[in-house]
């Protein structure tokens, strides 16, 4: 096999000055508003699947016990008692299959971005929705953290404006610095404009 | 916390337990007085310890701070908040004193930003000191923050609603006299108000019983109050239809009738004049009612029509505000509750001068709205005729055809009617075949803007933008079935503009 020529790697105006003279400036902080579309942190993902946890320690032990009176008691035929138990037993594993898998897909299809403009939110695995809150309609901010959140190190930015329907808009899933980074970015650019 | 942080007065606690309380002051008393020698009955009075927790830890952990900028609180313990409220979005500060608080000495103060119905900051409750301390940095900051911001950029602000009008008297753009009125009632059907208020009083005073002589009995006297002869539904004759019909022709004309008197004496005299840069509304027959509508309240106007009052060649006009000096509400008003088409462009001139009216201006939505809307209609249509099927199949050939035609009819009159068009500092879309709306708003006063797609939506590639005001009671912008890159470009035209002009509360 004919071989083309090896070009040679280092050419161009740097080759003449290799090693460069002085060190290249250091790569500058990203700032918050560089308008990069983020994720949110990976640890939402436990974190909403814990809440979920929780909240199904309270519904699963009536679902599963109420299939197992039903499968027990023999005044029902049990033509009819098997496709109840059966069912209360699918509908308590879908809701822990989806305690499982829903956080994942939600976090898969959430993104954030804060630019110049606002701030902008992507949200929603069926029903999609991208939310722009103008930087100058922010009336004011919230950063919360659950006990769950703070666990993880986690918090959640809530930024209301004067509207009606998204008064307020909520980010949650953010690494809490970064909300309160994001926060302090959004507020001094409210201190620019009054009213 | 850190020293400059600040706490409530210690009776907080007592103000706060007060007030979660006086949900259950009620049912304590209703208790105490139906309760016998029995003291298990008191485990009710349990509930009331989380209440009382929840106050103890919110007046606990509640501390504010004045930031450079804003001030800032924050509380919780297991849940916890840091809320940020800028001196400049301060819209309102209030000092509340019951009979308590001032034999206390203290004080709830109570603020206000734009929007929203509760006070975004309420501490309950600070000594007086400590009140008129937060009074005055507020103020000062506040006014620091506007004094700068008009040395900053002395050409902002939006657009106003209506253009500046310097000391002219006052202008009358609409008034209605008797005919209006008339078409009003006719092609507005209050008279269901005024039916639903008496059927309401009649129940009450036990004159009309729902459950007479076995099942139907309401049906039944009324059915013999207007002469119908008493035979069971299955043995009904060509006649008993023809009166039955004859009944409800005449039903519909009374409540006419009950519409246009309803017309008389709520909008008697209705005038909208202009003063300045303030709209004064005054009408009424028996009671007057007189109300002012700041121009710059104005969020966004719609133009409604209905079937009837396109027949009179006429339309409504309704704005939707915000906020004021009384509670921070949103409210809907006409400012002309019917209108001879022919006038309506010279009243949105008045009130927008960048309105576009011409036909020209509107822009359609997707080309396959019309299949998609037809689509829609069939799965609305097709599982009751399905049902009509499996019970009286000869009735369901009948209502075939009549279906397809509605369905049909329906979406190209629909998909035909949807419609958008930005202007300069405006955006405007429309929506309806027989109930028609367009709804005007500037874009400085739109707030948030979205870009929704549904699962359907992603499968006919196309998308809906909805944007939010501060009015957002009956209609807003949103517009659905736009093709997705439409929809794209609305979306970050209108967000751009809103970020680029300011907003005027």
């Amino acid at each position: 096999m004919g071989d083309a020529p090896v070009p040679d790697v280092v050419t161009g105006p740097a080759a003449a000055e290799f090693p460069p003279a002085a060190l290249p400036p250091p790569p500058r902080a990203p700032a918050i508003d560089d308008g990069i579309e983020r994720s949110l942190d990976p640890r939402v993902i436990s974190c909403e699947r814990v809440s979920w946890a929780i909240l199904l320690a309270f519904v699963l032990p009536f679902l599963l016990g109420a299939a197992v009176i039903v499968a027990v008691v023999d005044a029902i035929p049990l033509l009819i008692r098997a496709p109840i138990a059966a069912l209360l037993v699918v509908v308590a594993s879908g809701l822990a299959w989806l305690g499982w898998m829903v956080p994942e897909l939600r976090h898969r299809h959430a993104r954030y971005r804060v630019d110049r403009d606002g701030m902008h939110v992507r949200r929603g695995v069926w029903w999609r929705s991208q939310v722009h809150v103008p930087r100058n309609r922010i009336q004011h901010t919230d950063v919360s953290q659950g006990p769950l959140e703070r666990n993880y190190g986690l918090g959640t930015l809530h930024v209301f404006t004067a509207g009606t329907q998204y008064a307020e808009v909520r980010l949650n899933g953010l690494e809490h610095g970064q909300a309160l980074a994001i926060r302090d970015h959004l507020m001094t650019a409210v201190a620019d404009d009054a009213v | 916390m850190t020293p400059s942080e600040r706490r409530l007065h210690p009776l907080s606690f007592l103000f706060a337990i007060g007030s979660e309380l006086r949900g259950f002051l009620l049912p304590f008393v209703f208790l105490i007085v139906t309760m016998r020698s029995a003291t298990w009955e008191l485990w009710p009075l349990w509930l009331v310890l989380p209440t009382l927790i929840y106050a103890l830890v919110r007046y606990l952990t509640f501390r504010y701070a004045f930031a450079a900028t804003d001030l800032v609180i924050r509380t919780g313990f297991l849940f916890r908040n840091e809320r940020r409220v800028p001196y400049a979005r301060v819209q309102n500060v209030e000092v509340v004193r019951n009979p308590l608080h001032r034999l206390l000495g203290v004080a709830e103060v109570r603020m206000q930003t734009a929007g929203g119905a509760e006070p975004e900051a309420a501490l309950r409750v600070l000594s007086l000191a400590a009140a008129s301390e937060l009074l005055e940095r507020v103020k000062h900051e506040k006014a620091l923050a506007t004094s700068a911001a008009v040395e900053a950029a002395p050409a902002a602000g939006a657009p106003a609603m209506g253009r500046a009008v310097e000391a002219e008297p006052a202008r009358t753009l609409v008034r209605l006299g008797p005919g209006d009125l008339v078409v009003f009632g006719l092609a507005q059907n209050r008279g269901m108000l005024v039916i639903a208020a008496v059927l309401g009083v009649a129940w009450e005073a036990s004159v009309v019983d729902p459950a007479g002589r076995g099942g139907g009995g309401l049906f039944d006297s009324l059915w013999s109050a207007v002469g119908g002869r008493a035979r069971a539904f299955g043995e009904w004759g060509l006649a008993d239809f023809g009166w039955l019909l004859a009944v409800l022709i005449a039903a519909l004309a009374f409540v006419r009738l009950l519409s246009i008197g309803w017309a008389f004496v709520r909008l008697h005299g209705f005038t909208l004049t202009r003063a300045g840069e303030e709209l004064h509304v005054t009408c009424g027959l028996l009671t007057q009612v007189r109300s002012v509508i700041p121009l710059r309240r104005i969020q966004s106007l719609t133009v409604s029509e209905s079937p009837l009052e396109r027949g009179f060649g006429c339309v409504s006009v309704r704005v939707q505000t915000a906020g004021g000096d009384q509670a921070a509400s949103e409210t809907r008003e006409w400012v002309a509750p019917i209108l001879p088409r022919a006038r309506l462009a010279a009243l949105l001139a008045e009130l927008l001068p960048e309105a576009p009216i011409e036909a020209a201006a509107w822009r359609p939505v997707d080309a396959r709205a019309r299949a998609r809307l037809l689509r829609e209609w069939a799965w609305t249509l097709g599982p009751p005729l399905l049902l009509l099927a499996v019970f009286a199949r000869g009735w369901t050939l009948a209502a075939v055809a009549p279906c397809a035609l509605w369905a049909w009819l329906a979406a190209s009159g629909q998909a035909r009617g949807y419609g958008w068009a930005l202007a300069d500092g405006l955006v405007a879309v429309r929506s309806g075949w027989l109930w028609r709306h367009t709804t005007f708003a500037p874009l400085g006063k739109i707030q948030v803007v979205e870009l929704a797609e549904s699962p359907w939506d992603r499968r006919w590639r196309m998308a809906g933008v909805a944007a939010d005001t501060a009015g957002g009671s009956g209609r807003g912008i949103a517009i659905p079935y736009l093709p997705v890159a439409d929809a794209r470009g609305i979306h970050a035209h209108i967000g751009r503009a809103a970020a680029a002009t300011a907003f005027r509360w």
